[in-house]
């Protein structure tokens, strides 16, 4: 008898998703206004997932009426599915009404170095791409990422209190690009420095090329492939939101961990033939395989 | 112009305060207006390793809160005549480092200091943080071993991102690598890192290798730093980083056993 087939996989996914962020306490006018915004499109608002973000009123006492808040949003055909950036009084209540929690995203107070402020982000030539630079949690430019993407994603561009933003429903929550509206492909995320332990860089919707040694602890993160012209010895996560055809290329493989499309693998040890040459990592029905860089013109 | 000197390593135990204590000696010995600054708030050690523990009547901790004027609270060091200690406070809270008091400090320093020493407590935490964020250059303190030299790889990071100058968009802060508790022949037997090890992994600069040394102790306990035992490998290897740090071109020392035997019979030993 054939051993059974694996019932379930669990698989590490980043999906894009709406954030609606309440800016307002007065929930007549808050609802008045977002009837009004769907209305415009109906049907762009249909089964999609809406995390909600109390950035805005996290530091008042306000207690939203969650429960009235879901049901105000699945009548208008969105799937409220948690909530991010609340005060822990308002994260309570809505965990109390099923709601799930996503962790912070926005820095709040600056207390030493770690949970330091957001390190400024020059506004690169290529807009959507966003290289974060320093400590583990990921404290993203966020004002300037989410309002980018919500200018983006607001069909006619006017002004509204029912910010479009969309956000990744992960901790990490880096802006998605707008809709995909134009087949335009984005300039890859060319960085030349050293990526030191503990930092983290995302090439959002987009290839990353690195010039210079990833250092272990380290993590490199890329909706498209990585290239690394130098030795990879911390993490890299290619194909982060699904893209199975991702590559992760290095001159010297060293790397920690590799990972194509959720499916990772870590190396203790890279394999002997591999270690500090040139290779490859792609994916091959869900198995990563990892191949010395020049073995094709062999064969 | 005064240079802010951060010296750090993210790591405990690997010579932070020594190497802090040895090169502003060093920089002072060659006519540099120098103040060394204890960070380590709550700890307090660099005062017993320049000697001058008995002499703290005010600290930083003062100075930030104004209850005593700066003037009064630096500590003339009892072996250079150019060089003052700035000590932490033993009682107060590592929150007491304000970046905005710290920053004041620093400016007024400037005006009359050449070289400004700031020896960073270990760790990432506020006081870390305090003690780089003004820092123009850093000497990055590493022992020959993984998880320093990982711990180290981990503060060039935040130096690159988290400094007043990388939030303005200077220049980035100039990096030098100090490896300290260098002992050639245990490299030579593959029980610690090489030199070379240590610059394929962090790739920076290296200003200088200090040899692991009784002498340390022995000075750390006297409150005299090893640069004044004349005739020690550990005095000689510092006053080369300090002379290498002013632009001085030094060939390594220290880095390989034999080279060790070489000077030992040179200098007559210990």
């Amino acid at each position: 008898m054939a051993p059974p087939k694996a019932a379930f996989k669990f698989m590490n996914a980043t999906l894009p998703m709406f954030v609606l962020h309440l800016q307002t306490t007065d929930e007549a006018v808050f609802r008045d206004q977002v009837r009004a915004r769907v209305g415009q499109a109906p049907e762009f608002f249909q089964a999609t997932p809406v995390a909600l973000s109390l950035a805005a009123l996290a530091d008042s006492d306000y207690l939203p009426d969650w429960a009235g808040l879901c049901s105000f949003l699945r009548e208008l055909g969105m799937c409220p599915v948690g909530v991010m950036d609340a005060s822990p009084a308002q994260t309570e209540a809505a965990l109390a009404q099923g709601l799930a929690h996503f962790p912070d995203r926005v820095a709040r107070k600056p207390a030493g170095s770690e949970s330091g402020p957001a390190q400024p982000l020059e506004p690169s030539s290529a807009q959507e791409q966003e290289l974060v630079a320093g400590q583990g949690e990921l404290s993203l430019g966020d004002a300037q990422t989410t309002s980018r993407a919500a200018e983006a994603g607001k069909p006619d561009g006017s002004p509204s209190t029912l910010a479009s933003a969309a956000a990744m429903a992960t901790s990490a929550a880096i802006a998605v690009p707008p809709a995909p509206t134009s087949g335009e492909r984005r300039p890859a995320l060319v960085i030349d420095k050293t990526v030191r332990s503990g930092q983290r860089i995302y090439a959002d919707g987009t290839d990353l090329i690195v010039l210079a040694v990833v250092s272990a602890g380290a993590e490199l993160i890329a909706d498209g492939d990585i290239h690394v012209y130098a030795p990879l010895r911390g993490r890299a996560l290619a194909g982060a939101r699904g893209n199975a055809n991702a590559r992760i290329f290095s001159q010297s493989m060293e790397a920690e961990l590799v990972s194509i499309a959720g499916n990772f693998k870590i190396l203790e040890d890279v394999p002997a033939a591999l270690k500090g040459k040139p290779a490859q990592v792609f994916l091959d029905q869900d198995k990563i395989v990892m191949q010395p860089l020049g073995a094709l013109r062999t064969s | 112009m005064a240079k802010v000197i951060v010296v750090t390593s993210g790591k405990g135990g690997v010579g932070k305060t020594t190497s802090s204590a040895n090169f502003s000696s060093g920089l002072a010995m060659r006519g540099n207006k120098t103040v060394v600054i204890d960070f380590d708030v709550g700890l307090r050690n660099l005062d017993l390793i320049m000697g001058c523990e008995r002499r703290v009547v005010f600290d930083i901790v003062n100075v930030i809160n104004g209850d005593a004027a700066l003037s009064r609270a630096l500590i003339k060091d009892k072996n250079c005549d150019n060089l003052y200690v700035l000590p932490a406070s033993q009682t107060r809270d590592k929150d007491a480092l304000t970046l905005e008091g710290v920053g004041k400090i620093i400016d007024e320093l400037k005006l009359t200091f050449d070289c400004i020493v700031c020896d960073s407590p270990a760790g990432i935490e506020h006081g870390a943080f305090a003690a780089m964020y003004y820092a123009d250059e850093a000497l990055v303190v590493t022992n020959p071993e993984v998880s320093s030299v990982r711990d180290s790889d981990r503060i060039l990071g935040i130096l690159a991102a988290k400094s007043k100058r990388a939030e303005d968009g200077k220049d980035p802060i100039k990096e030098h690598l100090l490896v300290t508790r260098y002992n050639p022949t245990r490299v030579a037997a593959g029980e610690m890192l090489s030199v070379d090890d240590i610059q394929e992994i962090l790739r920076v600069p290296l200003l200088g290798v200090i040899p692991e040394s009784e002498a340390v102790l022995q000075s750390s306990n006297s409150g005299t730093p090893a640069i004044h035992l004349a005739g020690t490998d550990v005095s000689e290897a510092y006053k080369d980083v300090v002379a290498r740090f002013m632009g001085e071109d030094k060939p390594m020392r220290f880095v390989t056993s034999e080279k060790v035997g070489l000077l030992k019979r040179i200098f007559g030993g210990r």
